[in-house]
């Protein structure tokens, strides 16, 4: 338990660190192109929602295939020992 | 602003969770030694190399500089996934099981260690090795980090300067790395690989939908670009010539035996599993590719007209413009998923280069493990700072460097290749440590005067990275002729190695 609120800590800590480095500076004046087509805004942003619980799902089911292989690796190693 | 702070929250969430499977429980070592820091010396998971590997493979070139490419070159850059899937998955499918079962049968820690044992345990032959690899890898790791650090000031609109995203991404990136060695490398990828390879597929769904689909687009380039779905393409640069040197060569080749794909070669747990790493990789690396196109078209539609380095920020330009902040968010996490995995990874082999190659042979012989272990981690510290001073030369410097350090894998490549070779007509070729170091030298020399002295980088249309290919291994061969080569039991063992791959009834360990 000690053990993850230490890492916990460390966490927290980073993030506030992260924060106080975001200080603004030049603001980056942005010129504006005219397109060669229309651009289908509100289409193309339905395609994000889906997009993001594909991200998500994709991330989840990469994340799972390796540990649940890391878990047999070293499972087996074990029983070598 | 609000938009830019928009942008930054998921970063910052990519980032916490980066932290978490950094430092892990997970990525504990087995072993408190250099061996077990540097590979996973009982042999990693099959998804762990995988992914591992094939996140770290593509550099921040990945996000956005493809689609700034295909933005100035137009539809040849697809051609590329035909060189990644047949030389890199070739090689790689040819030699990595024999460099897995080499480096579990000798422990072998680097490329130096597997050719300087060929050439029965050549100084000269080692210490050459590692100046290349080494030189590859820190050349490697300071161009991964503008391109991310890039695209955050602009979506951020320069909130995050770029200055403060390079030295936050070199932190991050350090401190796992410090931590767990490969392991939080790996573990990181694993998450990089995922996200930037899906990320990539919704930005191409997204930016084909904003122009209203892929038969308006398609209609929409014929009637604006058409120079742009030819090749090759509108300024000429896409020839077969350029195709054979450059992808080929520097891009295929260099990318399958690049000193950060050999640490993950070591670390499969079987021959057969480092086998599997040349077929699958090359389809995922290929597979990110596609995408890219839909993005760089729709850009040249929506934001055209931009040029040189514009150019290269017409992706985020165009989300900037017209994408909800959160996804400009995902985006910036993608890129810096692509720059990371590549950053991690090259700052594990360089630290291992160097303090397995050079620290612990010529500088502090006889120490114990602890100290190998601290001084890898100082090496990591030291590497993490030159790459934050080396960040601020990036256009000029880096440019030249991301460029050239693919051509030095020309370096050493075609002796790694003779040496692993079964084939009768490759075995009589006579190679020798004096020839290897030669042909290294020479082939050095030239890289640097045609990308830093001679006017001309590519001469006749032929990119650098053949010349310099062509020049080691001609004086490779000429040098070799006169000198002694290794020593018939050093030839006998290898052979015998590799030989032992292919007995059918060899152990499943071992058998292909």
């Amino acid at each position: 338990m000690r053990l993850l609120e230490n890492r916990l800590y460390r966490v927290i800590s980073l993030i506030v660190l992260l924060t106080v480095l975001l200080i603004p500076s030049i603001v980056w004046a942005s010129e504006k192109i005219e397109p060669l087509v229309e651009p289908q805004i509100e289409q193309a942003n339905i395609i994000l929602i889906y997009g993001l619980f594909l991200i998500i799902a994709v991330i989840f089911g990469g994340l799972l295939w390796a540990y649940k292989a890391n878990r047999d690796v070293m499972k087996s190693l074990e029983q070598k020992k | 602003m609000s938009k830019a702070i928009g942008a930054l929250i998921i970063p910052l969430i990519y980032m916490v969770v980066v932290l978490v499977l950094g430092h892990g429980k997970w990525t504990k070592s087995l072993r408190l030694n250099i061996d077990d820091f540097y590979k996973v010396s009982a042999g990693a998971a099959f998804p762990l190399v995988f992914l591992g590997l094939a996140g770290g493979y593509h550099s921040s070139f990945a996000i956005p500089g493809s689609m700034g490419f295909v933005y100035s070159h137009g539809i040849g850059w697809i051609a590329n996934g035909l060189w990644t899937l047949f030389v890199a998955g070739g090689v790689m499918m040819w030699l990595a099981p024999r460099i897995n079962y080499l480096a579990r049968k000798n422990n072998y820690l680097t490329p130096g260690d597997l050719v300087a044992e060929y050439f029965d345990n050549s100084d000269g032959v080692r210490i050459a090795t590692a100046i290349a690899t080494i030189s590859f890898s820190v050349g490697y790791m300071f161009t991964n980090v503008i391109g991310p650090a890039i695209l955050i000031s602009t979506l951020t609109n320069n909130l995050v300067t770029y200055d403060v995203a390079c030295f936050v991404i070199i932190l991050v990136v350090a401190s796992y790395v410090w931590r767990a060695g490969i392991r939080g490398t790996m573990w990181t990828t694993v998450l990089q690989a995922c996200w930037m390879f899906v990320v990539v597929y919704v930005a191409a769904a997204y930016c084909t939908t904003l122009v209203g689909g892929i038969k308006p687009m398609m209609a929409a380039m014929k009637e604006h670009y058409i120079e742009y779905l030819t090749i090759p393409g509108p300024k000429g640069f896409l020839t077969n010539v350029t195709w054979f040197s450059w992808a080929a060569i520097a891009i295929g080749l260099g990318g399958a035996l690049k000193p950060v794909t050999w640490s993950f070669f070591y670390s499969a747990r079987k021959p057969k599993e480092a086998m599997k790493i040349g077929y699958t990789i090359p389809f995922y690396l290929a597979g990110i590719y596609i995408p890219v196109v839909f993005i760089g078209f729709a850009a040249l539609l929506i934001v055209p007209g931009l040029t040189g380095v514009s150019a290269d920020n017409s992706f985020p330009k165009l989300l900037y413009d017209y994408a909800p902040a959160w996804f400009g968010g995902l985006i910036i996490a993608g890129a810096m998923g692509a720059g990371m995995s590549t950053l991690d990874a090259e700052t594990n082999i360089s630290s291992c280069i160097f303090i397995s190659d050079i620290y612990k042979r010529y500088i502090a012989p006889g120490k114990d493990e602890r100290h190998y272990l601290i001084a890898g981690r100082w090496s990591i510290v030291v590497l993490a700072i030159i790459t934050y001073i080396f960040t601020h030369y990036r256009f000029s410097i880096v440019a030249i460097i991301a460029t050239l350090v693919n051509a030095i894998v020309a370096l050493y490549a075609p002796t790694v290749i003779l040496i692993l070779s079964k084939g009768k007509l490759l075995k009589s070729i006579k190679i020798t440590a004096a020839g290897y170091i030669c042909g290294m030298i020479t082939g050095g020399a030239l890289l640097i005067y045609l990308n830093f002295i001679s006017k001309v980088s590519n001469p006749l249309g032929w990119h650098y990275s053949a010349w310099v290919l062509a020049t080691n291994v001609i004086v490779m061969l000429l040098v070799s002729q006169f000198t002694k080569g290794p020593s018939v039991e050093s030839k006998q063992k290898f052979e015998k190695s590799i030989d032992e791959l292919y007995i059918k009834s060899a152990p499943e360990e071992v058998s292909l």
